[in-house]
């Protein structure tokens, strides 16, 4: 059991981490590559904006999944800062479940386009444009999945399990911190 | 207004009050309109992917971002930091001066208000903090001061309103050069007046040996915007291009000039890239769909419509986006406001005769005023997680550079000719 967690968790890594870096990279490659060939060269490479158009649309759909496990999106937390546990605990999972709801409505939709767009190719390097469109599925699961966990969390706190969810102590710990001057490091 | 609009506004509200991810929350508000309305649901990931596949400007983001990071990383913030500390020894009140000027500098490398602050700004404070500056006042001129990075070219948020607006991502970043100097200038002044009355200390003697070392040592980091702006306007590359060009420039002179990276900090930069990017760039591709929705339902043209009959003056209806950014600023992150609020207003703009590019600066330099703005000013938060100060002092503090940007707001928005004079000279518009 282990063993396939560990897998699973490295599986994980691969998608969400591993993969975004490399085609980032080979993104920026591209670029300068581009940049290189036209001026140095005399002679445009068509094949590099299909590689920068791939990279960039892999980098940012997998990178968004990483971003959501450490927690980097953009939220709003004025007004969760100041409700009590309980009451934190239960506008963030009435949230998460709307996340999870219309995600989970989104997937075989999402799935069913992108096998769609199988007609359609890159101009040079002739690829499939489900490779392009297939991400944002495992987007949307990758974003189910880590909302599930705070959901239970914040049952845990409504139950009265555990006193308060982790984010939202921090989050108050943080601001109590900043306001009287000590290192919020 | 329909039932879908209904709810999706609802879910929007929710979206603010329930802590949902902000991009996260766009898409659901997204996914209820398209249940409730009986839309294809495909039409989410058509519109998103859609957005990245086909719009090439766009990936300057994440090239600027990586930019951002790796400057960030090496010992470049230090060596500006050095040369402007050169520069400015003998004026009042020097490290302030330096943490304006420094500010000018690294923004023509990165483009990022919070690089900038997080980057530049932790070495200024404590410098600051040393010579017996108040640390509200540290950390204010910092975060004002980090205000210029994205108005100043390359500029993360130019590159997204040019998207937003289909307008030419050079005139934006020329627009943008008089405004930031503009800033720099005013904040100087200000950093001066305060200086003189608190009697903070010039700057300590620098040898003139010492200070050529500086200057020899911070060429290489001082060349990146010159290689970019050249790059860009003799035609030699696209923004989009200069983005990968300032990266490679900067990993080059963080590897071979400062000795700086290695292959460890490399990857962590990289990873930090991707981390950043993703949270940038999913907000944009929900605000698509976000935008095709208000398109379907005509709230843009309704809106458009209500204004104008209220007023068809430009003047008008600028001093109305300013009062309404800086009022959303004040609680809403800058990228929601650009890619929720600003391509409303755009249509109107447009119809009202008003400058594209004129117009983007002055929404951009106000929603980085809005990064100052207390309660949620981004940069006040990180400037009092980097150096441990009390919001309330910082708070306390902010309040006249805020009035100092707002008094080049004003500027720039009733002397158009401020943002426009270079791009036209240049023949861009």
């Amino acid at each position: 059991m282990k063993t396939v967690k560990k897998v699973l968790l490295f599986l994980r890594d691969v998608i969400e981490l591993y993969i975004p870096m490399v085609s980032f990279c080979l993104l920026f490659l591209a670029f300068v590559l581009q940049v290189v060939s036209r001026y140095v060269f005399n002679h445009p490479f068509t094949w590099t904006n299909d590689v920068i158009v791939l990279g960039f649309c892999w980098s940012v759909i997998l990178g968004a999944c990483y971003t959501m496990r450490k927690k980097g999106h953009v939220q709003f937390t004025m007004l969760y800062d100041i409700y009590k546990p309980k009451v934190a605990a239960l506008l963030r999972l009435l949230g998460n479940v709307i996340i999870i709801a219309t995600f989970i409505c989104l997937v075989i939709p999402s799935v069913k386009f992108s096998i769609f767009q199988n007609f359609q190719k890159t101009a040079v390097l002739r690829i499939s444009l489900t490779w392009v469109f297939l991400p944002f599925a495992y987007f949307l699961c990758s974003v189910i999945g880590y909302s599930i966990e705070p959901c239970v969390e914040d049952v845990k706190v409504l139950m009265g399990i555990i006193p308060d969810a982790q984010e939202h102590k921090i989050d108050a710990d943080m601001k109590a911190a900043a306001n009287a001057g000590e290192e919020t490091k | 207004m329909s039932l879908g609009l209904v709810v999706t506004l609802v879910v929007f509200v929710l979206i603010f009050i329930l802590k949902m991810p902000i991009a996260i929350g766009m898409l659901s508000a997204s996914a209820c309109y398209l249940l409730i309305t009986g839309a294809d649901l495909s039409l989410v990931v058509n519109q998103v992917m859609n957005t990245f596949y086909t719009n090439y400007v766009i990936i300057a983001v994440p090239l600027f971002i990586f930019t951002a990071n790796v400057m960030n990383s090496g010992k470049v913030t230090e060596m500006v930091f050095k040369f402007c500390n050169g520069v400015c020894k003998n004026l009042q009140g020097a490290l302030g001066q330096v943490n304006i000027l420094g500010s000018l500098i690294f923004s023509g490398m990165t483009g990022s208000a919070i690089a900038d602050a997080a980057g530049l700004g932790k070495i200024e404070i404590q410098a600051m903090k040393d010579q017996g500056y108040d640390d509200g006042f540290s950390c204010a001129v910092t975060a004002a001061s980090a205000t210029i990075g994205p108005i100043f070219p390359p500029s993360i948020p130019l590159v997204i309103y040019a998207m937003l607006s289909s307008t030419s991502v050079g005139a934006l970043f020329m627009g943008g050069m008089i405004p930031a100097i503009l800033l720099t200038i005013a904040l100087m002044i200000y950093v001066g007046i305060v200086s003189k009355k608190r009697r903070y200390p010039k700057g300590e003697p620098i040898s003139r040996h010492d200070f050529k070392v500086f200057v020899i040592n911070a060429i290489p980091a001082l060349l990146t915007p010159v290689v970019l702006l050249v790059g860009i306007y003799t035609g030699i590359m696209t923004p989009t291009e200069a983005g990968a060009v300032a990266g490679l420039y900067a990993l080059l002179i963080s590897i071979f000039a400062y000795h700086a990276m290695g292959w460890k900090e490399l990857i962590e930069v990289i990873k930090q890239t991707i981390k950043d990017i993703g949270a940038t760039s999913i907000m944009i591709g929900a605000s698509t769909v976000i935008s095709y929705i208000v398109a379907r339902e005509g709230l843009a043209s309704s809106l458009g419509a209500w204004i104008l009959s209220i007023t068809t003056s430009k003047y008008q209806f600028l001093l109305l986006v300013n009062l309404v950014i800086l009022l959303l600023g004040m609680f809403i992150d800058t990228s929601t406001i650009q890619l929720v609020f600003v391509p409303i207003m755009i249509p109107v703009a447009r119809a009202l005769g008003i400058d594209m590019i004129h117009f983007g600066l002055v929404v951009t330099f106000n929603m980085m005023v809005g990064l100052s703005t207390p309660p949620f000013g981004m940069l006040l938060f990180i400037t009092s997680g980097i150096s441990g100060t009390p919001l309330k002092k910082i708070m306390k503090e902010i309040m006249w550079p805020i009035v100092v940007m707002l008094i080049v707001l004003v500027l720039i928005t009733y002397i158009p000719e401020i943002v426009l004079f270079l791009p036209k000279a240049a023949g861009l518009i």
